[in-house]
């Protein structure tokens, strides 16, 4: 798996006019406006989309919230796993980090 | 529009001048099909599979699709003659020899349909349908998805299309468009045993995608071409050679995810195409099956249909 790139004190955010998402059983079809392409995220992936739709959330704040609101370990949702799928949502445009190369 | 005499009700020599002169009009479910290309061949094909399909000699209206089989060049119209499909549109067709017509008939009006109906989202997939709904069944090619149509149609079920699911934009319904169900290779044989030596073509042999023939949709069902209906399973048709029959139901998002990359127009069309695939799945179940012969493929849908078939 290539290196993710640390994302310490950026603010991650989405804008939820852009998607649309249908939940089928905990996990998610999501049609992206801009690119046109639908995705299929997992209920954590999504999690994190609708999280920092609200609100422009870090990567720790991330964690803090999936870990609350799934009821999950750190064994469970480990900070590596949160920065990989941040930087996989990031590529999709299905978030944007804010003052990203600051 | 008034009711069209169909193929057979005319004379050889007229179809023929008709093809000649471009002015043949074929129609079939949502589309019609402006042909032109004389060649006894197609001919033969036109008069005995497209026998029961709708057709005017002159059109009447605009025309959905145009195809012009024709020769890749001067010389080849005179010797060792060859056909192409011409669809308005550059294709990588390679030319064919005339005996071919009816591979490069089908393959243009395919292509065709694939590439330019926008009124609809284009899956390529089987679907047949009875009183309860459709079944749509999409497959890699030779899957075994044209065996288990057309084992279908002989238990109850009406062809809606073998290549084709065309779902509707408006309403997630889909709608016929009844062609003949192409037949490759040691499936000819099969589909042969079972609706008898009458209902298949002449077998094309020899070409790039080895033995072909179409077996015939039944009058029938193109008299019901005109009558959609809304999808109640969706099926993914693994045949393997003696594979034990085993069925796995999908999560609706990931059965719409392997429909969304068997659509030629699904990223064309964008959002209405979400909508359209997301509302056609809503509420019924999607099902992986792997099998090793028909008659298990039948026994995995009557078990997931709970529908007496074998």
């Amino acid at each position: 798996m290539a290196a993710v790139p640390p994302t310490t004190g950026k603010k991650w955010s989405s804008d939820s006019r852009q998607y649309l998402a249908i939940e089928y059983d905990d996990t998610f079809l999501v049609y992206f406006r801009p690119s046109g392409e639908t995705h299929f995220l997992n209920f954590l992936s999504y999690g994190m989309v609708d999280a920092v739709s609200s609100m422009p959330l870090s990567e720790e704040e991330i964690l803090a919230r999936m870990r609350t609101d799934f009821s999950l370990t750190a064994e469970e949702l480990p900070e590596a796993l949160v920065a990989t799928t941040l930087s996989e949502l990031d590529q999709a445009g299905l978030i944007s980090a804010l003052g990203a190369g600051a | 529009m008034s009711a069209l005499s169909c193929v057979a009700s005319y004379q050889r020599r007229d179809l023929r001048a008709a093809l000649r002169n471009g002015s043949f009009t074929l129609h079939l479910g949502p589309f019609s099909h402006l042909i032109s290309g004389a060649s006894e061949p197609l001919l033969d094909y036109l008069t005995d599979t497209y026998r029961d399909y709708p057709v005017e000699l002159s059109p009447s209206d605009v025309t959905d699709v145009l195809l012009r089989l024709e020769a890749p060049n001067v010389l080849r119209r005179f010797v060792r003659r060859q056909i192409t499909p011409n669809p308005g549109f550059k294709i990588p067709a390679v030319p064919l020899p005339l005996s071919m017509a009816p591979l490069a008939f089908e393959m243009g009006l395919n292509l065709s349909v694939a590439l330019k109906c926008c009124r609809f989202i284009n899956v390529h997939a089987g679907v047949v349908a009875d009183e309860t709904g459709a079944i749509v069944m999409s497959a890699a090619s030779g899957a075994g998805k044209s065996t288990l149509t057309a084992a279908l149609l002989q238990h109850g079920y009406r062809l809606f299309s073998d290549e084709f699911a065309l779902i509707g934009l408006d309403q997630p319904l889909l709608h016929p468009y009844p062609r003949a169900i192409s037949l490759k290779q040691e499936t000819i044989p099969v589909v042969r045993d079972m609706v008898g030596d009458n209902w298949i073509s002449k077998t094309v042999t020899g070409t790039p995608k080895g033995d072909i023939a179409y077996y015939r949709a039944r009058a029938s069902d193109v008299a019901q071409d005109k009558i959609p209906t809304k999808a109640k399973l969706v099926l993914f048709p693994n045949f393997e050679k003696g594979a034990r029959p085993v069925a796995r139901q999908l999560n609706p998002a990931e059965a719409i995810m392997r429909l969304v990359p068997a659509s030629t127009n699904y990223s064309l069309l964008g959002e209405p195409a979400f909508h359209a695939v997301t509302g056609m799945l809503k509420n019924i179940r999607a099902y992986e099956i792997t099998y090793g012969s028909t008659m298990d493929s039948l026994r995995l849908v009557e078990q997931i249909t709970d529908q007496k078939l074998v």
